[in-house]
């Protein structure tokens, strides 16, 4: 914790070597070079008096000429050598008086991105970052003219600046440095600075927290806070300058500023076949940013350890969790028992690996497993092998889903040498995350193996089981033994002692559950015993001298009064039952680490600060040197989070300390306190970490069901109040109330009335409705993130509707259930159209299947039609999606029986998933089915849906017939659709399931084959049917609009393009390629091919040309635009610029017509 | 097209330049650059030449100048240079990972001017020595141009005197050898080659001068090569250090500790050794006898 030194080199030393946040704030004197400019100004005003240093300029007015004079000086400046290494050193954030333009250039060193900010509304991408310092102009920059960002002249402006932009600048010095941090003040001369003193102390003043650390003082400080902030121990002043002292600590060999900023030494990264990867310091920056190159550094031969140093090294790998490279050297010392499943891990990654970028293959795999079953150990030792026995590039992101982008940026460089990526990922999220990770790079090209981690999954018949490996918590004889084996070796004894063992608890406690008890009983009693620690220090805790009246400080100075004081006196009756301050401050740590979700410290405070009025420096000396807590900071410092030493540590100390109930409100008291100050993204990656894993979907089920509704009205109160307002947290906040709706159904004691349930679900239709309209008002392009956003948003609004009409069609319910059906309907149409998943098309199937099922003898033929047909024509598009053959239906669910309707976000095997939904619809379906003499009488009634209906009854054989369809099946395809053809009146032309079905028909009849039901599947030849369904797919995404489909958009391009419309062709393809970006899996998947007459790939030749590196294309014969090739596909043929090439065929695939070799491409 | 002839005229425009304000400033580089940029012989020349000229001839003018506008550039052309010397001039070893970076850093840099990691014709020679020829023109050029500047009216007179400044502080290798020849001696001259010590600490030590304070200049840089000589010294006490703590300690089990509490002092504060050895010495004598200077070791 905090150093309770006064020695400023002390001071600085342990800052920099436990890696505390450290925040520059430097004045107008910490260059010297500036005091040469300076003087030039003066000089060019003809001012002698050199002493008020900087004011003296601003006494003089500084003109907008002078100011543009004065810039020139800067920039023709260079930096003095004294002042070098304070640049060189790894700030986490600066703020500085100096106007001097270049002064955040001067932190470009070692391959640092250093962000200027400039006014009170702007703020850094991350507030504290090693390598992206944020740098804090607090007067502006002389070289700027606009009103917010320029440098003050004169007086007046000065002061107008000081209280608009650099106070609320000012105030952030605290919350970055955190409470842990170090402020060092550095070149500030109060008596010549424009920063007025007292202006920079109030900022620091009023929190202990940050100790301020002066150099280079001149003479005491005149501040009515410096003296306080002395008093107190919070400011140290010292009259060494900063750049002696960092020079005193690299002579100490304490600081090493070529070491200590971010590396502009690229690690080595070799790969199989004696090559190395080239990365640049501006990859790895950029990698970085999410997760860790694992370079040879990594795997090198651990060097050998000395006794004491062996067991300290065991110690340390067992108690820092979240330190991967810790546990990848641990592991190389043998310091960890090899699980079994950890071979089996190993096997499957290794078929995945050997599968990897083959069309069908998958590009996940998830170890799942209780906490403490050894998931993270398992990981570092995988890491290790990969590297070393396969020699393959890994990256590895501990805690979170590091960004695609950064990611790709690292696979396109390992793709340069021909090798493929492995990102291990450890941080328990759930698998769909990892599947949009994988989805959203290989809709790239990008060729990667994500080895991920989550929490223990029910795993049913239906899942791959080749993706997910359980970390059992069983422990087999050979565990054991080796177990013993290594307790043997590191002397460890036999019994359970803090002193020796704290990581070794979760193994214990997993692997010898007669122990179990007694070890939980131990956890929980070190909570009591370290909250009545708490309890004892809050009796002491030193007054904030802010808070004294001059009496009362007079009274201590007298001896007459305790300079202590009992914060938690009044208490005392809660303190019985843990409830009180420190009671909770425990509580709120473990409430959250139960769900490996780590709490910013600012926010810890704040909700504790809010609820007591607990001062921080109080919470900050309570949890000093507190074993039971853990601090936890990213690669680069920014951010700083608390969390409990171990997960089930935090488990078992809930569950004896909390009722359910409790635990509910310490979680709402988490989520009202988040606000958006410069931690802002921290929080929100708390916050909505911990909604997902508070959510029935995350590890503990429907343990917080009772407080659903009070985490959406605590969401909403965010959002109203504190105006934060975020689609994300929107979209949480809808799917709580839906989710509470449905609890409170369920709930037999739950009195509220169906008018109550209809009002939640009403208010969460209406958030979801506001959002939506705001997100299209803005007209700005969706970024990737909001368009995944507004995905889910119009998928729960459809999930939302469609519980509206099955509530409504409940009996009694007295509404009119039709047109909330037909709503429900028309927001399920546009979810499918936005996004192709489980989700959406389950939402579909039950909102329709339910109201069939509850109105099963109410409804009119016609309304049951018209539901008939949706369900079959959503059953359609999902059987693209999931490739599903008409046989496989009907088997009923050996799968998972309590499936319900909107799990669809954390879909296992969407498949089996959707096959299950399926059955169960088609058994509400036979019983609903209308008999022909109906349907023929419906004709009149509902004629679009009859017909619809009736085709789909004559095309039965094709659907349950295997492609290539002969004759006689391509003849029953055609007779269907000219059925559907010859009722025009029939408004069929309007109706897109009957256009749909058109499509299919015409498609099987043409071809032979279903509609894009397999990876280059026929395309049609005959002109004239190309052209009849181009018509009918053109028609469907023209009355579409912007929801139109991503396949039929396919489809048209492609149709188009074979009716050599090519500038439409290509129109299409580049917005479906822009929009799938990111998006769907299937982009690159060539789905067709050209093919002729006889039903086999039409062959062409052709002219290879290079535009750029690795950049083919090819001239083919008799079409008129060239065509993109990929090196890989032909990789005998040695390409070259010029030369002709024969017998390839011509594919398509979302982005565009592609050369293709007509065999699967060879990979590794 | 860059020739060796432009490249040399290039430098002499520049010392030229700058002899105007500081005589010294630039030095003659002795290294004959290669007749023509056609083949590996002369890219081993250019990348000696460049690293004279980086390095040595012209140190402290072409940073400084290269700092100021046109440029405005920070220093990587002198890191990249320092490498290819490295790689050419020095037996490297994979082992190393230091070694491996070199190796790292050397093939992008050979890929990006010539496209090859590892050049194997003339031609790709001939690429890499223009390459060169092109980033060295292009720092001499940026500081010829930014020689300007010391002559402006505005700028002049106090960017001239910040140069002179910084090139009176490069001290030349000999100017720091009376200094290692007195620390060395206050460490009982413990036989260690100190030509050695001081080649590889050169550079080191520079900085240390140029980054004290100008009061503390001279004791900061006494430190260092008093830190510096002990590590060369290792671990391994030797006999000359045992026999000068003698005087201050009683018995062998004194002489430990106060080479230990020697250690100690020398790793955390910020005491030169005469102050550390003042310090050990008052503390032993305090104690007294053997046992009494034996007690630190027990409290470690």
């Amino acid at each position: 914790m905090l150093s309770s030194s006064t020695d400023p080199l002390e001071i600085l030393t342990d800052a920099l070597r436990e890696k505390r946040p450290l925040v520059l704030f430097a004045g107008q004197s910490l260059d010297s070079s500036h005091d040469a400019i300076l003087g030039a100004l003066l000089d060019r005003f003809g001012c002698t008096n050199r002493n008020p240093g900087w004011r003296a300029a601003l006494d003089q007015g500084i003109s907008a000429s002078d100011m543009a004079w004065l810039s020139e000086r800067f920039d023709r400046s260079v930096l003095s050598d004294a002042a070098a290494p304070i640049f060189d050193v790894a700030w986490s954030a600066v703020f500085t008086s100096s106007i001097d333009p270049r002064f955040a250039r001067r932190f470009e060193t070692r391959g640092r991105q250093p962000e200027p900010v400039l006014s009170r509304d702007a703020y850094a991408r991350v507030p504290r970052s090693r390598s992206r310092p944020p740098i804090h102009y607090l007067l502006g920059k002389s070289d700027e003219t606009v009103e917010d960002v320029r440098a003050p002249g004169k007086q007046s402006d000065l002061m107008r600046r000081i209280s608009l932009h650099a106070m609320e600048l000012l105030n952030r010095i605290a919350e970055t440095a955190t409470a842990r941090g170090l402020v060092v003040i550095a070149g500030y001369d109060p008596s010549k600075d424009w920063m007025p003193l007292d202006s920079l102390l109030v900022a620091l003043s009023d929190q202990a927290g940050p100790k301020v650390l002066w150099f280079d003082h001149q003479s005491k400080p005149d501040s009515i806070f410096a003296d306080e902030m002395i008093q107190r121990g919070s400011l140290v002043l010292t009259t060494t300058t900063l750049a002696s002292a960092i020079s005193q600590l690299e002579l100490c060999g304490v600081l090493d500023v070529v070491g200590s900023a971010a590396p502009d030494e690229p690690g080595i990264v070799s790969i199989a076949g004696g090559a190395a990867l080239d990365i640049t310091p501006a990859l790895r920056l950029r990698v970085e940013a999410s997760a860790a190159i694992v370079d040879d550094g990594w795997t090198e031969d651990p060097e050998p350890l000395g006794e004491s140093e062996q067991d300290d090294a065991f110690r340390r790998f067992h108690s820092t969790p979240g330190n991967f490279r810790l546990l990848v050297e641990g592991v190389a010392h043998g310091f960890a028992v090899e699980r079994e499943f950890e071979q089996t891990l190993w096997k499957v990654v290794n078929n995945k690996l050997k599968r990897l970028g083959q069309p069908d293959s998958d590009d996940v795999v998830v170890l799942h497993g209780q906490s403490g079953t050894g998931k993270s150990i398992a990981l570092a030792r995988l890491t290790r092998k990969i590297r070393r026995e396969l020699r393959l590039p890994v990256v590895v992101a501990t805690n979170r889903i590091p960004n695609h982008a950064d990611i790709e940026a690292f696979c396109i460089e390992s793709e340069r040498l021909e090798t493929v990526t492995v990102l291990i990922c450890d941080s328990s999220q759930a698998p769909q995350r990892y599947d949009d990770l994988a989805s959203a790079l290989r809709s790239r090209g990008r060729r990667l193996l994500i080895v991920g981690t989550c929490y223990r999954m029910e795993t049913h018949a239906g899942h791959k089981l080749d993706q997910f490996v359980e970390a059992s918590d069983s422990v087999s004889q050979g565990e054991l033994s080796a177990f013993k084996a290594l307790q043997n070796e590191f002397r460890l004894p036999p019994h359970y002692d803090r002193a020796t063992a704290d990581s070794i608890f979760a193994m214990l406690y997993r692997r010898l559950p007669a122990a179990r008890e007694h070890l939980a009983a131990g956890v929980s009693s070190e909570a009591r015993a370290t909250e009545s620690m708490v309890r004892e220090r809050a009796r002491h805790v030193p007054q904030p001298s802010t808070r004294l009246s001059p009496l009362a400080q007079q009274l201590i100075d007298s001896g007459i009064a305790s300079p202590t004081s009992q914060v938690f006196e009044e208490e005392e009756k809660l303190a019985t039952v843990g409830l009180d301050a420190a009671g909770r401050l425990i509580d709120y740590v473990m409430v959250a680490g139960r769900l490996n979700c780590a709490v910013p410290v600012n926010l810890i405070f704040r909700v504790l600060g809010q609820t007591d009025g607990l001062h921080q420096d109080q919470i900050l000396y309570l949890l000093a040197d507190l074993d039971l807590f853990r601090w936890r900071e990213d690669e680069e410092g920014s951010d700083f989070l608390i969390a409990p030493r171990i997960q089930l540590e935090a488990e078992l100390i809930c569950r004896r300390r909390l009722s359910p109930d409790q635990e509910i409100e310490r979680l709402i008291d988490l989520i009202s306190s988040i606000r958006s100050g410069v931690d802002k993204h921290a929080e929100r990656s708390f916050l909505l970490d911990l909604l997902f894993k508070i959510d029935r979907n995350g590890p503990r089920k429907e343990a917080y069901s009772p407080g659903y509704l009070r985490f959406a009205d605590a969401l909403k109160e965010l959002r109203e109040h504190n105006r934060i307002s975020d689609p994300d947290l929107v979209l949480r906040e809808c799917v709580f109330r839906r989710r509470a709706v449905r609890q409170l159904q369920n709930d037999c004691g739950a009195n509220k009335t169906d008018d109550e349930r209809l009002a939640i679900l009403d208010e969460a239709r209406d958030t979801i409705e506001k959002t939506l309209r705001q997100i299209d008002d803005e007209k700005t392009p969706l970024s990737r993130i909001s368009r995944k956003t507004k995905q889910s948003l119009v998928a729960e609004r459809s999930a939302i509707y469609g519980y509206l009409a099955v509530e409504h069609a409940q009996p009694g319910s007295g509404e009119d259930f039709w047109s909330d059906y037909l709503a429900a309907r028309a927001a399920s149409e546009k979810a499918i159209g936005l996004d192709r998943s489980t989700h959406p098309i389950d939402i579909a199937l039950w909102t329709a299947s339910d109201v069939l099922k509850i109105k099963k003898g109410e409804l009119s033929d016609e309304q049951r039609a018209e539901v008939l047909a949706d369900l079959y024509a959503t059953i359609d598009v999902a059987d693209d999606v999931f490739r599903v053959k008409e046989q496989t239906t009907g088997k009923p669910s050996d799968l998972h029986e309590d499936s319900d309707p909107d799990e669809g976000l954390v879909v296992l095997d969407q498949k089996a998933r959707y096959l299950e939904r399926r059955s169960r619809v088609a058994s509400v379906m036979g019983d609903a089915k209308l008999s022909d003499e109906t349907l023929a009488e419906l004709e009149s009634v509902a004629p679009a849906a009859a017909t619809f209906l009736i085709a789909k009854h004559q095309a039965e054989h094709v659907y349950m017939s295997e492609p290539p369809f002969d004759d006689k099946i391509r003849g029953i395809a055609a007779k269907a659709a000219d059925y559907i053809y010859s009722k025009v009146n029939a408004g069929t032309e309007l109706d897109d399931r009957c256009q749909r079905l058109l499509l299919r028909l015409r498609w099987a009849q043409a071809t032979g084959e279903r509609l894009m039901f397999n990876e280059r599947s026929r395309t049609p030849w005959d002109r004239d049917q190309i052209s009849d369904m181009r018509e009918i797919v053109s028609a469907l995404n023209e009355q579409a609009g912007a929801d139109a489909r991503n396949r039929e958009r396919f489809l048209e391009a492609v149709l188009c393009w074979l009716l050599k419309d090519t500038n439409r062709a290509i129109e299409i393809w580049q917005s479906l390629s822009n929009d799938t970006e990111y998006e769907d899996r299937s982009r690159l998947v060539r789905w067709l091919v050209v093919t002729g007459e006889s039903g086999s790939p039409r062959q062409f030749r052709g002219r290879v040309e290079e535009r750029g590196e690795n950049d083919w294309w090819i001239r083919v014969e008799g079409v008129d635009r060239p065509i993109k090739m990929s090196g890989r596909d032909f990789p005998n043929d040695n390409l070259s610029h010029g030369r002709e090439l024969r017998g390839f065929g011509i594919a398509f695939n979302y982005i565009g017509p592609i050369a293709d070799p007509l065999s699967r491409p060879v990979r590794r | 097209m860059m020739t060796p002839i432009n490249l040399g005229n290039l430098y002499q425009t520049l010392r030229t330049r700058v002899s105007i304000h500081s005589p010294n400033g630039c030095a003659e580089i002795s290294l004959p650059l290669p007749s023509d940029f056609g083949d590996e012989l002369a890219f081993y020349r250019l990348v000696n030449w460049g690293y004279v000229l980086v390095q040595e001839a012209a140190r402290i003018p072409l940073a400084f100048l290269t700092n100021l506008p046109p440029l405005k550039a920070d220093n990587s052309f002198r890191k990249e240079v320092s490498r290819l010397r490295t790689y050419v001039a020095h037996n490297l070893d994979t082992k190393s990972t230091r070694d491996r970076r070199t190796y790292a850093f050397v093939h992008r840099w050979f890929k990006e001017a010539c496209g090859r990691g590892t050049p194997n014709s003339a031609a790709h020679y001939g690429k890499c020595c223009a390459y060169l020829a092109g980033r060295l023109q292009e720092a001499l050029n940026g500081a010829i141009e930014a020689c300007d500047l010391l002559d402006d009216p505005a700028d002049g007179p106090r960017l001239v005197s910040d140069l002179k400044r910084r090139i009176d502080l490069a001290w030349e290798a000999h100017r720091f050898d009376p200094m290692v020849v007195e620390c060395a001696a206050r460490l009982g001259n413990p036989g260690i080659d100190l030509l050695a010590i001081r080649s590889k600490h050169l550079d080191k030590w520079r900085r240390v001068l140029a980054e004290a304070d100008e009061n503390e200049r001279e004791r900061v840089l006494e430190q260092r090569i008093e830190a510096d000589l002990l590590e060369a010294i290792g671990d391994i006490l030797p006999q000359t250090i045992r026999e000068n703590l003698q005087r201050v300690a009683a018995s062998a089990d004194a002489t430990v500790a106060a080479l230990l509490l020697l250690r100690e002092a020398r790793r955390i504060g910020s005491m030169t050794l005469p102050q550390i050895i003042e310090s050990v010495s008052s503390q032993a004598l305090e104690r007294g006898d053997s046992e009494g200077g034996a007690e630190p070791v027990d409290a470690r």
